[in-house]
């Protein structure tokens, strides 16, 4: 089934709704295979059994060098990382072919954490890469083992939805949204609590050492987490009012570490904008993204909240 | 002046005297170098009276001339700069894991710790009949059997700190050995093997009420270890609360120690922005370093951008970690910030 391709004049952000293994590979199939024909450069950024998949699908055609392949787990396990790589990615490519991208963040082993952050990262993309040059992403949606909310979902986050080679604006789009209200959860079991000013940044990082070793995290990511937690506690100092608190507890996963301030964040993508060489590019956020697996980030007239997750190892 | 450890000992108002009142609480954080040790305490009679807790590094030194107390608490890693260095060289994260281990394996030992030093008081009471002696026995067949499941269900996170369990469950069974045959009656103590003080003090003390009450919390493991050749002496050039840096003259660098962050990365910069005045580089050894920030990194970064075209500062002795955040943060390959790869510094 081949579909003439739309013709692409700003960024085309499209969720493939598929069903199973099967239809995922014959809808991603043919959205390569027609890139391939049109000559278009490509990136396919899904799991490594998917890669193997469409290998064996593709054929000779998987071996084009205009057809690249990375692993979602690894450019995608925090999902903050995905928009960065597909920006940096747009930026290298040479201007005389079209682009086309591929990528699948929601898969159905992602925890209820990530699950929100990456519905978050699917509405960002729209403010990413509006009026920037124009590519096309397909993000491919398993309706056979997915909640069927999260399906929803995806039509109010893609302004197109293509789904049995049907490419239709979705109904369900209401324009670029840019930050998710989504509440956090309290955690449960229990927590330690403490609040910080610019003279407690010494105690707030043995605090979160002390515990972090407690909950079983190994040597480097205990300083990763304590990093990270200086950092955006350093944030609240300078941006947030001059103080904050902070909260750490263990999950099943993860430590988690918390750290609440009256500030706002003014950019929906301070957290993943890659900073360049300049000293005063901002770089606390992007930095914390990628020293922790998860980065839970809301803020509001009445103040941010930011959670940082590490996981044990 | 650095003075050796013997002339340390002996000079009036110890340097290496431990700062910090005791008993230690639960969560002291107060000197980054605690390593909380869970010890038994008896009374004079040997009967237990519960358990506190003591650093590792706190052992009894004898001060003399002018000292109206013979003995003081001794921290076996000498004064404030030399715990800094040592918790330099661990490395902090290491230190806190350390800890954690160390806090799991107290909490985990002290009932039993406790039935040991009950049944070995019976033992050495008794005589005759071997029934005490043998409930000893059983009693310490149970605690090695506990502690190598312990250890051995923790394989990867001592692994992480370069502890193997292996050579830990030796030792266990060695002081066991070694525990059994101690004759003494009065006042038993449980000697943590002197040696490699990066390796886990495994094992609680008793130590008799009146020496714990009278010298804040008696001995210690006696674990220090004689500290690298002193230093050669330094001139400070900023010294703040966590931050110390000092002009070394061979080879010439900047030698920075503690912690630069919010409160000390603008005295840095300032510091730094006068040493590269007109140009050139400077020379920064940051091996004593417990933590930087990115506002550090920045500081370093803007200095040797206000001194103008092709300054650079050339880092030595750069912590991992701190490498591997100013590579995460964006900054690696910048062309004001050079590693120094000098071999077996």
């Amino acid at each position: 089934m081949t579909e003439v391709a739309p013709a692409l004049d700003a960024f085309r952000h499209e969720a493939l709704l598929y069903a199973g293994e099967d239809g995922f590979v014959e809808g991603a199939g043919a959205f390569i295979r027609d890139g391939l024909e049109a000559g278009d450069a490509m990136l396919v950024v899904v799991s490594t059994a998917r890669i193997d998949r469409l290998r064996q699908h593709l054929g000779s055609g998987a071996r084009e060098p205009a057809l690249r392949f990375a692993d979602m787990a690894e450019v995608g396990a925090n999902p903050a990382r995905i928009i960065p790589a597909w920006q940096a990615w747009v930026k290298d490519a040479g201007p005389e072919r079209s682009l086309r991208g591929i990528g699948e963040p929601i898969w159905s082993g992602r925890s209820p954490d990530e699950l929100v952050e990456c519905e978050r990262h699917e509405a960002l993309l729209n403010l990413a890469f509006e009026g920037g040059r124009p590519w096309w992403l397909l993000c491919p949606y398993d309706t056979a083992s997915l909640d069927p909310a999260v399906v929803e979902r995806a039509r109010t986050t893609h302004p197109h939805v293509g789904a049995e080679g049907a490419h239709q604006p979705s109904e369900g789009y209401h324009g670029v949204s840019t930050w998710f209200e989504q509440p956090l959860p309290e955690p449960r079991g229990a927590v330690v609590a403490t609040s910080f000013d610019a003279a407690g940044l010494g105690a707030l990082r043995a605090l979160v050492s002390r515990q972090a070793a407690r909950y079983g995290l190994s040597a480097r990511r205990v300083a990763d987490l304590v990093l990270a937690a200086n950092e955006v506690a350093t944030n609240s100092l300078r941006h947030g009012g001059g103080g904050g608190g902070l909260r750490i507890w263990q999950e099943d996963a993860a430590v988690v570490c918390e750290v609440r301030d009256q500030g706002v964040i003014a950019s929906p993508l301070a957290d993943r904008t890659a900073p360049g060489h300049d000293p005063d590019a901002p770089r606390g956020l992007w930095t914390v993204n990628q020293l922790c697996d998860l980065v839970q980030l809301r803020t509001s007239p009445a103040g941010t909240v930011v959670r940082l997750h590490v996981r044990r190892q | 002046m650095i003075l050796g450890r013997l002339e340390r000992e002996n000079a009036a108002g110890s340097t290496d005297r431990c700062p910090w009142p005791r008993p230690f609480p639960a969560d002291f954080g107060g000197c980054p170098a605690f390593q909380p040790v869970d010890f038994v305490v008896a009374d004079s009679l040997n009967r237990t009276l519960g358990s506190s807790r003591t650093c590792r590094h706190l052992s009894v030194g004898a001060g003399t001339n002018g000292h109206s107390s013979r003995y003081y608490a001794r921290c076996a890693l000498g004064d404030t700069a030399q715990r800094r260095r040592w918790l330099a060289e661990v490395r902090p994260e290491r230190a806190a894991v350390m800890r954690a281990l160390q806090e799991e394996f107290d909490e985990f030992s002290r009932t039993y710790r406790h039935e040991l030093f009950a049944a070995r008081t019976r033992a050495l009471a008794d005589s005759g009949d071997g029934d005490a002696r043998a409930r000893l026995d059983t009693t310490l067949a149970g605690f090695l059997a506990a502690t190598r499941g312990f250890l051995e269900s923790r394989v990867a996170r001592f692994a992480d700190v370069d502890v193997a369990v292996e050579d830990l469950v030796g030792r266990v069974e060695g002081w066991a050995d070694a525990w059994q045959q101690e004759g003494a009656p009065a006042s038993p103590q449980l000697q943590a093997p002197d040696g490699d003080p990066e390796q886990l003090s495994l094992l609680g003390r008793a130590v008799p009420l009146r020496e714990a009450l009278h010298h804040g919390n008696g001995n210690g493991n006696g674990n220090g270890h004689a500290h690298d050749a002193a230093p050669p002496a330094l001139e400070p050039l900023l010294a703040t609360g966590t931050l110390r840096v000092e002009r070394g003259a061979d080879p010439p660098r900047l030698v920075v120690s503690g912690e630069i962050d919010a409160a000390t990365s603008a005295d840095l910069e300032r510091l730094l922005a006068a040493e590269l005045a007109g140009g050139g580089s400077v020379d920064l050894d940051l091996g004593g370093v417990l933590f930087c920030d990115l506002g550090g990194v920045r500081a370093i970064l803007h200095a040797a951008r206000r001194a103008g075209c092709c300054s650079r500062v050339v880092v030595h002795a750069m912590p991992a970690h701190l490498r591997r955040a100013v590579r995460l943060a964006g900054w690696e390959g910048v062309p004001e910030l050079v590693l120094a790869e000098e071999a077996g510094a």
